[in-house]
């Protein structure tokens, strides 16, 4: 697996939430390859891009630590991971971190992706398909509760 | 949202489910939403990139998927959808947004799709889109689709 292509993901995704609220993210320094079906923990985003390959970033965590992200970015207090400022915060956190994170691999590797706009999500039993794709996924932990990146490219992992 | 950015949806759709035969394809309700809530077993849904940005998704019923995954496995009984059968249902929303962008680009919009998800769940609410969502309902003889079409224009 060339990680180049995973490891800005996990980067941008400790940067971008510490910047924003200032919430630490321990972990996400390993990648493990994933069967094609992913659980959701709570609430989770999709940003898909296409360009000279195509892929997506999945962005996945527990109800606290999206609720607790959303109090500190938003200010207030959210009890709810449908509530849509929840849901919103949730999808422009990963618009900004799938945004820098490409915007590093178009300067690397010139391959002209460009990003949907994300999908966001919250329910029951959610379980999420991504067919013939293969991906890997990073773990980290916060004090208030993980999160999951899971990334995958066309074509496979290099 | 300008029905020219809307109709290829449609037709596409119609034209992936009658090829897959499914017969009496009719127009349901339409309604335009910020918040999309899915009481459906599955969603599918494709990303768009190029001059018109946004995302489509495909919410049914657990059985009408069952039965597009068989019409499209030529009459195969599907007693659950598997790997193959889920494999099969991101082949559908594939084709179906594949076919609107080729109808897009036939009156100059270039747009390309990317991979599509496939999402299980109960109670699920969306927000596919940072401008309005347009729900459109397709009825047919392998069931209500809901197509939600969010592009940012």
């Amino acid at each position: 697996m060339d990680d180049k292509l995973y490891r800005p993901f996990c980067l941008s995704t400790g940067e971008i939430i510490r910047e924003m609220s200032e919430i630490d993210i321990v972990g996400m320094d390993s990648l493990e390859e994933e069967s094609s079906e992913l659980t959701s923990m709570g609430i989770s985003s999709i940003i898909t891009f296409a360009g000279a390959r195509k892929g997506r970033l999945l962005l996945d965590m527990e109800p606290g630590l999206a609720l607790s992200m959303a109090g500190a970015v938003l200010g207030g207090e959210y009890g709810d991971v449908k509530d849509p400022m929840v849901l919103s915060l949730v999808s422009e956190v990963n618009n900004i971190i799938s945004g820098n994170a490409i915007t590093g691999i178009n300067n690397e590797f010139l391959m002209d992706l460009r990003l949907a706009p994300p999908v966001v999500f919250a329910g029951r039993d959610l379980v999420i398909s991504i067919p013939r794709l293969r991906s890997f996924s990073s773990w980290g932990e916060t004090e208030f509760g993980r999160i999951r990146i899971n990334v995958a490219w066309e074509g496979g992992a290099s | 949202m300008d029905v020219k950015y809307i109709l290829p949806f449609l037709e596409a759709l119609k034209g992936v489910l009658e090829q897959f035969g499914a017969a009496d394809i009719k127009r349901g309700n339409m309604a335009k939403n910020e918040l999309m809530h899915v009481d459906t077993d599955i969603t599918a849904v494709v990303g768009m990139v190029g001059q018109v940005r946004g995302n489509i998704a495909y919410s049914m019923a657990e059985d009408t998927a069952k039965k597009i995954v068989s019409a499209m496995m030529m009459g195969m009984p599907v007693e659950e959808l598997d790997a193959m059968g889920r494999s099969a249902l991101g082949e559908f929303s594939n084709m179906v947004t594949g076919n609107a962008s080729t109808l897009l680009s036939n009156s100059g919009v270039q747009v390309d799709i990317t991979p599509p998800s496939i999402i299980f769940g109960k109670d699920v609410y969306f927000i596919i889109s940072s401008v309005e969502t347009l729900k459109i309902e397709m009825e047919s003889s392998l069931g209500k689709i809901e197509v939600n079409i969010g592009l940012e224009i």
